[in-house]
């Protein structure tokens, strides 16, 4: 305390302590011990070495898994676009009717959080099933092939990683079309503007950093993501994450496993600076969240 | 303690939606656990025990497969409370164990004890369940608690003629074997037309509703025997063509998932109607499922043990030699084997188990004719080149990587 009262300036840097030690042991660590063993060559029995030399790891892990690379980035961002249009309508009617139903509304988004991540999933096993309450009328019904299946597919991965990130996107849009001053839309009222014209010039504008903290919310997630493309998907919709998962634990493979987390980071980073960049870094600090 | 549970009870009739449940939950499980032993790793802090400690202990830590203990009807898991074994073993020597279900993939598990025991640190395990291969890699690298036989008196008496002198360890000192697997094909006699060839999972009426296991030895293998080659002698060229058959057949959408316990559930659901599938699997969905018969191919299936080992410096050997010596009583296996469905390596078993309930003694899944017996294959050891080959074009294949 004595230290404090005489000087001032250590006030910050003490509030901040618990702060960067957690950032220190549980980010700066083990990210340093990773990158390091992605320049590690050898094996698991005969012991791994040490030296800048194999940063080959890095090209030949891109070039094998590029595949995998790109179906990461494609159903990441259609899932979120996905996540996009089905949340800024349901946000923006919770924001604007929902009235006093409001939070049970909210509460409604988050419920399916108060399940395990993984048997929502296997939930959705049940509900796309080949003879399931959706598609078992439909093929009794002639509409569909009998042989049609939704599970299985990438329909089914990208639906899946939609919903369970969804409340990411919801959460955010909301919070900044909650916070909208309701006298702006009033005095667009007053001068004219028509519904469209309010929302395309007020509503939309101040909504962006809530689309902006939820699109990055949904797609960091979404393209690390193995459950999804491990549970609803076929041999063919393998994503990075499963790849990484199955180097690292079964493969034991930790070189190539931690030039292949790098190189994910790296990518999420740049696409993270990027679009900073095309919506403007301020509304980044100023985010709903 | 009385007696709660008839193992008839659990092993034939009744308990159609429990076991239906059980194994609906086994991807859940199966994953839940593979996320817990994500984190897995060794090391209680109690000091070691001596190894001449001959008093039973009050616990027993000991990782096990899914599905591979009996259990009471209408549990998911066995604990030392919901098991009539792990019951009586208490009542016996007032231990209990801590089971757990912790094996998911041989590898994946060695990694989670691999650096405690190069550090010669306790594992934190009395008892774990590798296939032999594995086994053989513990053993060979000085990590495996030699048997003391003394006070093994079942083991050494009842342990099947065809498990002494077995290569991975010829005297019988490390290993004990816990259950003997078969590979073959899994089908839906109703649903698709009954067939007895490997091919027979190429055939194009079945697009999109076979799976395979995420086990090399396993997919490959039987893929190998399909293809006239022979698994107990595994090379790089009759594995490459049978990479080139599974790609094939990925590649063309004949393969809907390549899992590893979770084509249980697809088989259930229908949404796969053959599958490569080990015997006992099969045995259990059977109760509900009578469509679903196990084949061993005309061209051969695969056969797999797994083994009870004690990793070094496990804290309670000997306890862990008093449970391995009991399962080794007839009586205890066939309550153990009325359940799992798998080959059991003690003998006398037949007889226990004909008193549980006669048909046990006569289904060819637990007890295969020597006809079948023939037939069967155990995949080969190659060189540490050869294997880290294989493992990394087989990799590629569930990595979905084209060649």
């Amino acid at each position: 305390m004595g230290l404090i009262r005489r000087n001032p300036a250590f006030t910050p840097l003490l509030l901040l302590a618990p702060g960067l030690l957690w950032l220190a042991a549980f980010y700066v660590a083990p990210n340093v011990q990773m990158f390091a063993s992605s320049f590690w060559n050898g094996t698991l029995e005969g012991g791994f070495s040490f030296s800048l030399a194999n940063w080959t790891n890095y090209p030949d892990a891109l070039i094998k898994y590029q595949e995998q690379y790109l179906r990461s980035i494609e159903y990441g961002f259609v899932a979120t676009l996905l996540c996009f249009a089905i949340a800024f309508p349901l946000a923006y009617f919770i924001a604007f009717k929902g009235g006093r139903a409001r939070n049970v509304l909210l509460f409604l988004v988050v419920a399916p959080f108060f399940t395990s991540y993984l048997l929502r999933t296997i939930g959705w096993r049940t509900i796309l099933g080949d003879d399931s309450i959706i598609l078992g009328p439909l093929k009794a019904l002639g509409v569909v092939a009998p042989e049609a299946r939704i599970l299985d597919t990438p329909f089914a991965v990208i639906a899946g990683i939609a919903y369970n990130f969804i409340p990411f996107m919801i959460l955010p849009i909301y919070v900044s079309l909650e916070k909208i001053d309701r006298r702006l839309l009033e005095a667009a009222q007053d001068l004219y503007a028509s519904g469209w014209g309010s929302f395309r010039r007020i509503t939309l504008p101040l909504a962006i950093p809530g689309v902006f903290a939820g699109s990055l919310l949904t797609f960091i997630p979404a393209i690390g993501d193995f459950i999804n493309a491990e549970l609803l998907g076929n041999p063919g919709t393998t994503m990075i994450g499963n790849v990484i998962q199955r180097q690292f634990l079964v493969v034991r493979d930790y070189p190539t496993a931690a030039a292949l987390s790098f190189m994910l980071m790296i990518l999420i980073l740049a696409g993270v600076a990027l679009y900073a960049r095309l919506l403007g870094t301020e509304e980044l600090t100023s985010t709903a969240i | 303690m009385t007696e709660q549970t008839n193992p008839k009870v659990n092993a034939t009739n009744g308990g159609a939606i429990d076991r239906r449940t059980v194994l609906k939950l086994g991807a859940v499980a199966g994953t839940a656990a593979f996320l817990a032993a994500c984190g897995t790793s060794g090391g209680s802090t109690e000091p070691s025990a001596s190894g001449g400690d001959t008093t039973p202990s009050a616990t027993l830590n000991w990782a096990n497969w899914t599905y591979y203990l009996d259990v009471d009807d209408g549990v998911d898991t066995a604990t030392a409370e919901t098991s009539e074994s792990l019951r009586r073993f208490k009542k016996e020597y007032g231990t209990t164990v801590n089971y757990r279900e912790d094996l998911l993939d041989n590898d994946e598990f060695f990694g989670t004890i691999k650096a405690p025991l190069e550090a010669g640190q306790d594992t934190g395990w009395d008892l774990v369940t590798p296939t032999t291969w594995m086994a053989k890699k513990i053993i060979d690298l000085g990590w495996a608690e030699k048997l003391d036989k003394s006070h093994m008196p079942n083991f050494v008496a009842n342990l099947a003629d065809e498990f002494r002198g077995r290569a991975a360890d010829p005297s019988n000192d490390y290993l004990a074997p816990w259950q003997s697997i078969m590979t073959g094909l899994g089908v839906n006699t109703k649903k698709t037309k009954r067939f007895t060839k490997v091919s027979g999972l190429w055939d194009p009426a079945l697009k999109g509703k076979i799976s395979l296991l995420t086990e090399l030895r396993d997919t490959t293998g039987l893929v190998m025997l399909g293809n006239g080659a022979d698994p107990s002698n595994p090379t790089r060229a009759t594995f490459d063509a049978a990479i080139a058959t599974l790609q094939t057949a990925i590649d063309s959408g004949q393969v809907r998932k390549i899992t590893g316990n979770g084509y249980t559930e697809l088989l259930i659901n229908d949404a796969a109607l053959a599958a490569i599938a080990w015997s006992g699997d099969v045995g259990i969905i059977q109760a509900d499922k009578p469509e679903l018969e196990f084949i061993v191919p005309d061209e051969g299936g695969m056969y797999a043990t797994d083994n009870l080992l004690i990793p070094k410096g496990a804290q309670h050997k000997y306890t862990a030699e008093l449970w391995v010596d009991f399962y080794y009583r007839p009586e205890i296996a066939a309550i153990v084997e009325a359940y799992v469905n798998y080959i059991c390596p003690v003998k006398g078993v037949s007889e226990a188990i004909a008193k549980i309930d006669p048909a046990l003694a006569t289904n060819p899944l637990i007890f295969p004719s020597e006809e079948t017996k023939k037939r069967l294959r155990v995949w080969g050891s190659v060189s540490a080149e050869d294997q880290a080959y294989f493992d990394d074009r087989f990799s590629a294949i569930v990595e979905g990587v084209s060649a």
